[in-house]
């Protein structure tokens, strides 16, 4: 017992020390607005891994995930602007929220202090691996002759592969039923079982699948091949130029953090790493 | 065969090092620790250690996640058994007998009986990984949509047999738990559903809110009306493991439980939930005297604690094989995997056998771990039973509600809990079972995106459910088992007309 | 005692072993059920009802109001949500006709309730669901601005009070035990991201 109340005055006491230096003094909050374990949290946490380094607090991951993102955005959105709930937002939450939730609680314009891009992922179109057309050319055919009667798989509305395969439809002028899943692990897990036709997502949730002829890659919507996957062909050489599309992840911190405190979020992860 | 043995003893060279036994042991500890809190469950906690693994081999970091995604899986069973919340769902039906023979002074015995089960589960389906896994993958890719949704149909029904009183209390049970799962955000349109416009509500309800306000809460408030029937628990503690004639008696359900837990859970999408509810409606249906379970059955226990553990490993089948995480915990696993630069794949197998076997072989020890950590620990947790019920529901109660608050650190799910839990009280009064409701809501969200996903694919045709050979095995299998629960209730009520 | 008790819970119906849910019917109408009907409502815990009442099975009835009103709340709630088509079903078509079938299951309890005669509504209490969730209740608006450090020990004192049997020192001595253990455990430990004592410290 005895132990036990002087170990809680350690905290207590060691607490109250911390707390009269400069920011950050205390364990910082990053809002991941999406399930752990996918490409935005493993993103978060290898940037609050660095840094957490160099600032010398803890960055705790919360997962706030929920309606494309946008519920962990809106509620980072609303906290208090004090630098110590920041949170990581992507081309969903950051871009085409406002046009796909007539509700949004927030105006990615206005309701952030950015504080720096964390990553960008190059975007791949793959198909199942039965899907008759052998390059980007005859694919492009394909939909466009098939277009209805196909079914595209995306990871849930407002996601990566949501928002780029729509770019690609749109430009293309098809209209593909739309399978929504909840993430990219159950889309692809229909994908290479042949249940759905095509989907666009990250190059690092499919290079594994396309190495082990599962699925099919077509084309890498970006100016350079990827080292990861040299032999897939850009949209520029296969002959689709107009559709180049990244995903990227970026910190926000919500509107009226002090300056300060966003640039030295801002220098912080280039140091630590 | 060869094959096997020279890579199953490669997976014991690589797992069985000093380091990656020492870090099996702390992830089984840890994962039995945090199952055993309500709330706190191996996501929060995998997540919480992923940044700690950066630093570490990723074997040995794998092994130890891994760790803490059985051990959290047999720490749930723990709580279910000694104090009635089931923290995962895979113990909602360890709850139904395992608390009751607790409450009958044979806590110790249900919770050896529990770890026996899963131990030998776990030894089988790593058996079953290492020689049969890559064969079974094709089992999986057989389930698109519409036979999920049969599948999950099918899971309801079994939901309808779990229940003992009137059927359609149990239908109704089935259908509110559905509808609760249908809360917040829609996956299609991002409209809000059944939310009141509160936005913690916009997520949906998380399954440990539910169960703790349901199972815990509720509970609490039943043994508070009733004052004599909770000092049982601590009058006679009885014997800490199951004596010959209990384990003879578990022995067949062990290995069915086994059997069922293993094929469901390699299916994609979680298919591991539904393992101990099968494996639960199997061993009431074929038992001389099912009136006995819901009191305190050994089969109850032993079956669905054996279809637990199982389908807990042969989840990892999609992901080793196929690179698709099936639930959210492999998912993170797979996080752990891409940290060190390894994206798990169908080609894991050939380019890191050492990984790979390694894994699987690590299984198998935890579970040895898991069996040495918990047989003495029983000793522990049944002694704690002994605390007098004005002090344990106190307790029981904050660990519930800290346990709720930092699953999304969100207050709102502390208040949530507190309104199922008067719901739960209520429930009691008016003769409603909450275990149907909570296999229903666990079951609800896959129904729901599955059937939308199916619908669309087959461009609306209901025939697809059908039409489409696995799926309608299921369903003719769901009919029959509804049928087979409906039936007697309907002679029944007959007859009490008649004679009335 | 035990006869007042045989369906009230699975625990129960265990003890009583003479009074298996299966053979209920027996009380029915007989001198118990008389006693208990002079005796007032209280005392008529969970026996079975007479035959002649008009509501033959109160506690069905109980159960088909509930999920009556349940239904209907929902569908209040889904009123606005497009159902769509098979081809696409919109977000509303799920809800609302478990909705539907909610209110459908509760008319049948309900009507059942005229025609079976079953068991008699058990009394509810105040005392204990009042204060046990109310206690968790002040956890959840506690915890944020005061902290687990705070809020731990004013729900462990008010969840106490809900039983007869608290004794006043041993509960403080526990509240205190508890709520030190639960720091070390769940913040020290676990590392949990949950606020100690923001007012105090900061976090």
């Amino acid at each position: 017992m005895k132990r036990i109340l002087i170990a809680l005055a350690t905290i207590a006491f060691s607490a109250g020390i911390a707390e009269a230096q400069n920011y950050p003094t205390r364990p910082i909050t990053v809002i991941v607005p999406f399930a752990a374990g996918g490409p935005t949290d493993v993103i978060a946490r290898i940037v609050g891994d660095n840094m957490s380094r160099t600032l010398g607090q803890q960055l705790v991951i919360e997962n706030v995930a929920g309606a494309g993102g946008t519920t962990g955005i809106t509620r980072g959105a609303q906290a208090q602007p004090d630098g110590y709930t920041i949170m990581m937002g992507h081309m969903g939450t950051h871009g085409a929220a406002p046009a796909l939730y007539p509700n949004l609680k927030y105006d990615p314009t206005s309701d952030f202090e950015p504080i720096g891009m964390a990553a960008g992922t190059p975007i791949l179109i793959v198909s199942k691996k039965a899907l008759p057309p052998r390059d980007l050319k005859e694919f492009v055919e394909y939909l466009k002759a098939n277009g209805p009667k196909l079914n595209e798989a995306h990871a849930g509305l407002g996601s990566v592969s949501h928002t780029t395969c729509t770019m690609l439809n749109v430009q293309l002028g098809i209209k593909p039923a739309l399978v929504t899943y909840t993430g990219t692990g159950p889309a692809l897990n229909d994908l290479v079982s042949g249940q759905v036709d095509y989907m666009c997502d990250q190059i690092v949730n499919l290079v594994e699948q396309v190495k082990a002829g599962t699925i099919k890659a077509y084309a890498i919507a970006m100016a350079e091949r990827s080292p990861a996957l040299p032999n897939v062909p850009t949209t520029k050489e296969a002959g689709l130029p107009e559709f180049q599309v990244t995903a990227w992840n970026a910190l926000f911190a919500p509107k009226g953090t002090p300056k300060a405190v966003v640039d030295k979020l801002n220098d912080a992860p280039g140091q630590g790493a | 065969m060869g094959d096997l043995i020279t890579n199953l003893s490669l997976g014991f060279a690589t797992a069985l090092s000093l380091q990656n036994v020492a870090f099996c042991f702390f992830g089984c500890l840890l994962g039995t620790l945090v199952g055993v809190l309500p709330g706190v469950g191996p996501i929060a906690t995998i997540a919480m250690l992923l940044p700690f693994t950066f630093h570490l081999d990723p074997t040995a970091a794998l092994i130890m996640l891994a760790g803490i995604y059985y051990g959290a899986q047999y720490g749930g069973s723990t709580t279910a058994i000694l104090v009635n919340i089931p923290g995962e769902a895979t113990s909602v039906v360890t709850v139904l007998d395992g608390h009751q023979m607790a409450r009958q002074g044979r806590a110790g015995v249900a919770l050896g009986v529990a770890a026996l089960a899963s131990f030998f589960a776990g030894t089988v389906s790593t058996l079953v990984i290492a020689a049969l896994g890559i064969p079974l993958t094709r089992l999986a890719m057989l389930f698109g949509p519409a036979e999920y949704f049969s599948l999950m149909f099918l899971g309801l029904a079994f939901a309808v047999v779990l229940a003992h009183g009137s059927v359609l209390k149990a239908i109704a049970m089935v259908v509110l738990g559905v509808l609760l799962s249908t809360v917040g955000t829609d996956l299609e349109t991002g409209e809000e559903r059944l939310t009141f416009g509160v936005a913690d509500l916009s997520s949906g309800i998380d399954f440990p809110v539910l169960a703790m306000g349901l199972f815990g809460f509720a509970e609490i408030l039943r043994n508070l009306d009733t004052p004599q029937s909770r000092d049982v628990v601590h009058r006679a503690i009885g014997r800490l493991l199951p004596s010959w004639r209990e384990l003879k008696q578990s022995a067949l359900p062990i290995l069915r439980g086994t059997g069922l837990g293993a094929i469901l859970g390699i299916l994609p999408g979680n298919g591991a939930v539904l393992g101990p509810f099968a494996s639960y409606s199997l061993e009431k249906k074929i038992a001389a005297d099912p009136s006995r379970f819901g009191r305190g059955a050994i089969e109850g226990v032993a079956g669905p604690e054996a279809a637990n553990n199982a389908g807990a490993q042969t989840a990892f089948i999609p992901l080793l094989t196929l690179g698709i995480p099936p639930n959210a915990v492999m998912a993170l696993m797979v996080g752990a995997m891409t940290i060190h630069g390894i994206i798990p794949g169908p080609l894991v197998m050939t380019k890191r056998p050492d990984l790979f076997w390694g894994m699987i072989a690590s299984m198998w020890i935890g579970n040895l771990m898991l069996l040495i950590i918990n047989l003495p620990l029983i000793g522990i947790w049944v002694r704690l039973l002994k605390v007098p019920y004005r002090l344990m529901f106190p307790g029981i109660l904050i660990f519930c509600c800290i346990g709720i608050y930092s699953i999304n650190n969100s207050p709102t799910d502390v208040l949530l809990a507190a309104a199922f839990g008067f719901l739960g009280y209520c429930l009691h009064k008016f003769g409603f079972e909450p275990a149907p409701l909570l296999l229903a809501f666990v079951l609800g969200k896959l129904l729901e995106e599955k059937l939308r996903q199916a619908l669309i694919l087959a461009r609306g045709d209901f025939m697809t459910f059908i039409e489409r050979p696995v799926s309608g095995v299921l369903i003719v299998l769901a009919v029959i088992v509804l049928a087979l629960a409906i039936l007697p209730a309907v002679r029944r009520g007959r007859q009490q007309a008649f004679h009335d | 005692m035990a006869i007042l008790h045989p369906v009230q819970g699975l625990f129960r119906r265990r003890r009583v072993a003479a009074t298996p849910m299966e053979s209920w019917p027996q009380f029915r109408g007989s001198r118990i059920s008389g006693i208990e009907r002079r005796h007032g409502e209280s005392e008529a815990k969970a026996a079975t009802a007479r035959g002649d009442d008009v509501i033959r099975a109160p506690k069905d009835a109980g159960a088909g109001l509930l999920l009556i009103e349940i239904g209907a709340i929902a569908a209040w709630q889904s009123a606005g949500l497009t159902a769509g088509t098979l081809r696409q079903i919109g977000p509303g078509m799920l809800p609302r006709f478990l909705a539907a079938a909610t209110v459908l299951l509760g008319l049948a309890l309900l009507l059942s309730a005229f025609r079976n005669t079953g068991e008699r509504l058990a009394a509810f209490s105040v005392r204990g669901p009042v204060l046990v969730l109310g206690a968790a209740v002040l956890f959840g608006f506690a915890v944020r601005p005061l902290g687990v450090a705070v809020a731990t020990p004013l729900t462990l004192i008010l969840s106490t009070l809900a039983s007869p049997e608290t004794r006043w020192r041993e509960a403080l001595i526990f509240c205190a035990a508890m709520t030190a253990f639960c720091l070390l455990l769940f913040k020290a430990l676990l590392g949990l991201p949950i606020p100690i004592a923001p007012w105090l410290i900061g976090y």
